[in-house]
């Protein structure tokens, strides 16, 4: 049995490289693990052994889902057989706000996904558990209160 | 005046105010928790429908520290034409005083009041610039029914009042509404369970656009989660201020026919969306109930029209969400009770919870 790594959580990461909306997304990642371990459960055991792209804005990460997340400041380029979901902030809050849905979002092309089937299908269900964590986990409504601010005050 | 106010009738003044108190959550003390409650109104005008709910439950996931502490959330609904605006708006605890024993709420800017047998209501709702005054005079007795059975070890009291007379003014983003003489509905609901228990309901009121006609109409149904078994139903017709007749579990047969479909309708709270896609709605195109005992009989037709979702997150787990559906149309109830031949066409605002 390979030996498991601890991963420390996501927002403690020596990365000076991170930018606003990385670390409020690492700072999520490690509330709902405190919060709701159950929760954080749910939305690791889709995604268990993916890894992602994510450009949100300027920013680029790269995510690796093991027993918990880890979360760095990536390249923002293509990286061959990785999923890749970019995007901008303005979109997730409308999402976020229903005035777009996912599916339309994706028609769209204001979020843009590349992955294999199969990949696409746990990192949806990965999403679902994280916002279904989201919605329960308090804390949360003061981390989206932050994010709008990012997005009318971009650093 | 075309509509002028009601005097309220001091004997349904003193039976709402022996009845229709705040309950408030034991778990404040130490009791039970999982504790619900909601004063809930509809009004409905010509152009405008409105929900509006004073809504507190006990904080399943309550911060560090935190206990016994309730969520004070207003739920808004209002429909002008097609179109639907509403929002669930939370309130911090310092901003909410509703005294126990009292029928008497402030969540924020709005109050809910009940002064010389009227309820008062008073809205304030920035997001859609949404204001509201309006005064509700009771018509019709109340009706209550204790620790009713809702899921295994699960019970909801309820109490309704099947119609009341609706006044005031509605501004939304700047345009005013007047409301006069509005036929509306009131409940008040209390219990200790969860979303995500056990059980569904299908709620409705049905009211006539006719001012003199004496008829109203509530019709309940609370069933297991998957809709396979109805534990209790009920059509409850009030012929002027008193019930005039109540029909009863198998003295109803009820149909519902089609399937609703409508590709955008609102559901709030926005993010909730993500997780309750709106193909999922599950809803009749039209409901028909049958109820009939003796020489008495009654039928009543429903056609929905327009919808709005309110999504409850589940708390039994982490995953899964309940709708409330919220369902606006046609009324049509024609019948004889007791000799006397009833007849009424009129707004139906309809609840149907599915999983």
């Amino acid at each position: 049995m390979p030996r498991e790594t601890p991963i420390p959580p996501a927002s403690e990461l020596e990365l000076p490289a991170l930018g606003p909306i990385a670390r409020l997304l690492a700072e999520s990642f490690d509330l709902l693990a405190a919060r709701l371990p159950d929760a954080h459960a749910r939305m690791l055991a889709p995604l268990r052994g993916l890894e992602l792209e994510l450009i949100l804005d300027a920013e680029a990460l790269h995510l690796r889902f093991e027993h918990g997340v880890e979360l760095t400041a990536g390249g923002g380029e293509l990286v061959p057989g990785c999923p890749r979901i970019e995007c901008r902030l303005p979109t997730i809050l409308a999402v976020l706000d229903a005035k777009l849905s996912l599916v339309e979002a994706v028609e769209s092309d204001a979020l843009q996904v590349r992955a294999d089937l199969d990949r696409l299908v746990l990192l949806h269900e990965g999403l679902l558990a994280y916002v279904h964590g989201a919605v329960r986990c308090p804390g949360f409504p003061e981390l989206l209160t932050r994010l709008r601010a990012l997005a009318q005050s971009p650093p | 005046m075309a509509n002028p106010e009601p005097t309220p009738n001091p004997a349904i003044t003193a039976a709402l105010r022996r009845l229709d108190w705040f309950r408030r959550s034991p778990a404040r003390f130490g009791g039970p928790g999982e504790h619900k409650e909601w004063q809930h109104f509809l009004v409905h005008a010509p152009g405008i429908h409105l929900l509006i709910n004073f809504n507190l439950i006990d904080d399943r996931w309550p911060s560090p520290g935190v206990r016994g502490e309730e969520i004070a959330r207003m739920i808004v609904l209002v429909q002008t034409g097609r179109e639907w605006i509403g929002e669930v708006v939370r309130f911090a605890s310092d901003a909410v005083e509703v005294p126990v024993g009292g029928l008497d709420a402030r969540f924020g800017a709005n109050t809910l009041r009940f002064v010389a047998g009227c309820y008062r209501l008073s809205l304030d709702l920035p997001t859609h610039a949404l204001r509201a005054e309006l005064s509700l005079v009771p018509l019709t007795m109340p009706a209550i029914a204790n620790n009713q059975p809702l899921a295994p070890g699960r019970v909801l009291s309820w109490l309704f009042v099947p119609r009341l007379r609706a006044s005031g003014w509605v501004t939304i983003a700047s345009r005013t509404i007047e409301i006069a003489g509005a036929p509306a509905y009131h409940d008040h609901n209390w219990g200790h369970f969860v979303w995500g228990d056990d059980f569904s309901w299908e709620w409705g009121s049905a009211l006539p656009w006719a001012s003199d006609n004496p008829w109203s109409v509530v019709y309940m149904r609370m069933a297991d989660r998957g809709r396979a078994r109805a534990s209790c139903q009920g059509l409850y017709l009030w012929r002027g201020e008193q019930p005039g007749r109540i029909f009863r579990d198998h003295e109803l047969e009820v149909r519902l026919h089609g399937r609703l479909v409508r590709s955008k309708f609102l559901q709030v709270p926005p993010i909730m969306a993500l997780l309750a896609p709106r193909a999922s709605a599950d809803l009749p195109a039209r409901l028909e109930v049958r109820a009939a005992a003796g020489e008495d009989q009654v039928e009543l037709v429903f056609e929905p029209e327009d919808l709005a979702q309110i999504i409850m997150p589940h708390e039994r787990d982490v995953v899964g969400a309940t709708a409330l559906n919220e369902v606006g149309g046609r009324v049509r109830v024609q019948g004889r009770v007791a000799g006397e031949a009833l007849e009424f066409e009129g707004p139906g605002m309809f609840e149907f919870i599915r999983d």
